[in-house]
């Protein structure tokens, strides 16, 4: 079994470890690993387009979360936008569909992810973990259907951080004020 | 400074989503909708929607993805205010568990 796929399972295993309470550490570890396993399978796919098998973990690890929220975040906007045009039934709605599907199953569930691994004064229940962990394992499903359409790949590459996102992230580059700073003029 | 249009205009953003709200289906008991920013510091809108007791674990991911994609297709968030979505969902009961008090 894939590690992605052990993931998603491992995650659905915990999530049901304690069903009559709300087990939050069981509930938390549910969330992020569900997430986890949505980054490891976009990430085992795009490397496998590296030909050297034993470079792909190094390759791997220069994807990030942040650039692969902005890659969700405006895949989502441009099919909002598509759909918005409502476009004939067909395969390319159907890949586009699917690609919606997965883009933004990603961008909640590393929100949530972050949530439930760093936001200690939010109490989880186990409805909506179940919903978070269902629509991953639903975003499997609809990647594994369009994989390998030209929009996935592209979709894949648009994942790797770029210096034109990286200038984006950037804070304002104002000078930090010190206490020897006079009044402004 | 950039503000999104959801915060400078605060209640006309609530008033749309309340327009929203009042097209969703029977299970949906309430939205509270809140500003802020998400974990990468972006301008963000999450919905706490509160379903009632008793839907079908197997209709549950359906369900709550006609509710979220209903809420985007009208309000827009993000194309007309400037603020990425978020969504949770909790049933009635578990919703009134987490607003009890934490003693220990």
């Amino acid at each position: 079994m894939a590690y992605a796929d052990e993931l998603l399972e491992l995650a659905q295993d915990i999530a049901g470890l304690h069903p009559d309470q709300t087990h939050q550490s069981s509930l938390r570890r549910a969330v992020s690993t569900a997430y986890y396993a949505l980054f490891h399978l976009l990430i085992s796919d795009a490397t496998a387009n590296w030909s050297r098998p034993e470079s792909r973990g190094a390759l791997a690890r220069v994807f990030d979360h942040g650039p692969m929220k902005q890659a969700a975040d405006k895949k989502v906007s441009e099919l909002n936008s598509y759909f918005k045009e409502r476009p004939p039934d067909g395969p390319e709605r159907t890949v586009a569909y699917h690609l919606y599907n997965l883009a933004d199953v990603f961008a909640q569930a590393q929100y949530h992810r972050n949530e439930a691994d760093y936001n200690t004064a939010r109490r989880w229940e186990l409805t909506e973990v179940l919903i978070h962990i269902d629509g991953i394992a639903d975003a499997f499903k609809s990647w594994r259907i369009i994989r390998d359409e030209p929009v996935a790949q592209a979709y894949l590459v648009s994942m790797l951080p770029s210096k034109e996102r990286r200038q984006n992230e950037r804070p304002n580059p104002e000078r930090r004020p010190t206490l020897t700073d006079g009044p402004k003029s | 400074m950039y503000i999104a249009r959801a915060f400078a205009q605060q209640a006309q953003f609530f008033a749309a989503v309340a327009n929203a709200a009042a097209g969703l289906p029977q299970p949906v008991l309430s939205i509270t909708p809140s500003l802020g920013s998400d974990w990468n510091g972006e301008s963000a809108v999450f919905f706490q929607i509160v379903l009632a007791d008793g839907t079908p674990r197997g209709q549950l991911l359906n369900l709550t993805r006609q509710i979220s994609q209903s809420i985007v297709h009208q309000v827009q968030p993000l194309e007309e205010w400037g603020v990425l979505p978020y969504f949770n969902f909790r049933t009635q009961s578990e919703e009134a568990r987490v607003r009890e008090p934490v003693w220990a």
